[in-house]
């Protein structure tokens, strides 16, 4: 190996290292082949966003804390309505909901471009007691209530934007599931997963 | 040839070592400076060095042996002292006007500099030469720390590699 700083040795490439902040080791990781073995692995930038808080003062401002950056930062884009409540963080979106008079408002903003969009408002009656955004384009929107669940789900199409949502209902009365009201539904691998009061599970697959 | 000198330097004129850099060129210094370096150290305390001896250096060339002696120099009073207890803060504030200036030059003497701060293992050296190398780059990007420290130009492949990384890993470069 030629002489020089892309090959300096390991040690004195810890040394430089230890004393950069932790937002330089993705550059110095990428400088080339032998820098890059010296970083230890970390997590890739779209998983780190930590939520920290959305401040309500007659508007929201969403900030979350990246331990990556050791950074605190602001979305961009105002949501112009108190009492939004956060329901939801998955990769770099967060999901939130609010009311807005009639009418029910799923927002989800990208933290990496701070974009806030907007889902088809849902009249109030369907009342949500939470929101799921899968990931994979997928929000779903649930409501538990006197031993029926409802599942409506919006996609997200190619240019980002939702489609209306589509309500489906999951449990009819007579199997009198309810659920706790002490756990939140979960997603995963495209299931979703509910644990009722009395400690049985519900699972939906809402391609069936 | 001359005898090494038994005592420690205590009464009189302090005991000198030679130095030899890759080129042949030779350094006469006072051993407690070059003791600043471990792997010098050793050989001093063996008595080596003194004399029309001379310690071989042969990966140091005489234009960064000059540049370390003067660090070792410099630093020697310090390091006798075990570092602080009759430093006085004017000291302190000399050494670190000096070492700010020290490290004020070129990437390439830089990367000599470390280079034999690691062989001659002079712990201050190399961690001074780390946080500038470190202060030169922090915040930049693998591009600009690439042409910072000179790299060649990144083959395509690299070119490649690189923006791949910072895709995954840097999606709030600002």
């Amino acid at each position: 190996m030629e002489p020089g700083w892309s090959s300096l040795p390991a040690d004195l490439l810890r040394d430089i290292l230890a004393r950069l902040p932790w937002s330089s080791h993705p550059s110095f990781a990428a400088t080339c082949k032998h820098w890059n073995t010296i970083v230890s692995p970390f997590y890739p930038a779209w998983l780190t966003p930590v939520l920290l808080n959305a401040v309500d003062i007659g508007s929201t401002n969403i900030r979350y804390y990246s331990p990556y950056y050791h950074k605190i930062f602001e979305v961009a884009e105002t949501l112009d309505s108190p009492d939004a409540k956060i329901c939801c963080a998955n990769g770099d979106h967060l999901t939130l909901y609010y009311r807005d008079g009639h009418y029910i408002i799923v927002v989800h903003a990208n933290l990496a471009t701070g974009f806030i969009r907007k889902l088809e408002p849902l009249p109030i009656r369907h009342t949500l007691d939470f929101v799921i955004d899968d990931g994979e384009r997928s929000m779903f929107g649930i409501r538990a209530f006197a031993g029926t669940v409802e599942v409506a789900r919006s996609i997200q199409r190619n240019d980002d934007s939702f489609n209306k949502w589509e309500s489906s209902e999951f449990i009819s009365e007579g199997l009198n599931f309810r659920t706790s009201s002490m756990t939140n539904p979960v997603l995963h691998h495209g299931l979703l997963y509910m644990l009722g009061e009395d400690g049985r599970l519900a699972v939906y697959h809402y391609m069936l | 040839m001359a005898a090494p000198e038994s005592g420690d330097g205590n009464n009189g004129a302090a005991r000198m070592v030679t130095l030899i850099s890759s080129d042949n060129t030779r350094f006469e210094v006072e051993a407690a400076a070059a003791s600043l370096s471990q792997t010098l150290q050793l050989t001093i305390l063996d008595g080596g060095g003194g004399g029309g001896d001379g310690i071989p250096l042969p990966n140091v060339d005489s234009a960064t042996l000059s540049k370390v002696l003067e660090y070792c120099i410099k630093h020697a009073p310090a390091a006798a002292n075990g570092g602080a207890p009759n430093a006085t803060a004017v000291d302190r504030a000399e050494l670190e006007r000096f070492d700010n200036e020290f490290v004020n030059i070129d990437q390439s003497v830089l990367y000599s500099l470390i280079m034999a701060a690691h062989n001659l293992e002079i712990e201050g050296l190399q961690s001074l030469v780390a946080k500038k190398v470190a202060d030169m780059i922090k915040g930049k990007s693998p591009m600009e720390i690439r042409r910072t420290l000179g790299f060649p130009d990144p083959t395509p492949e690299e070119q490649a590699e690189m923006n791949a990384h910072m895709l995954e890993y840097g999606w709030a470069y600002e």
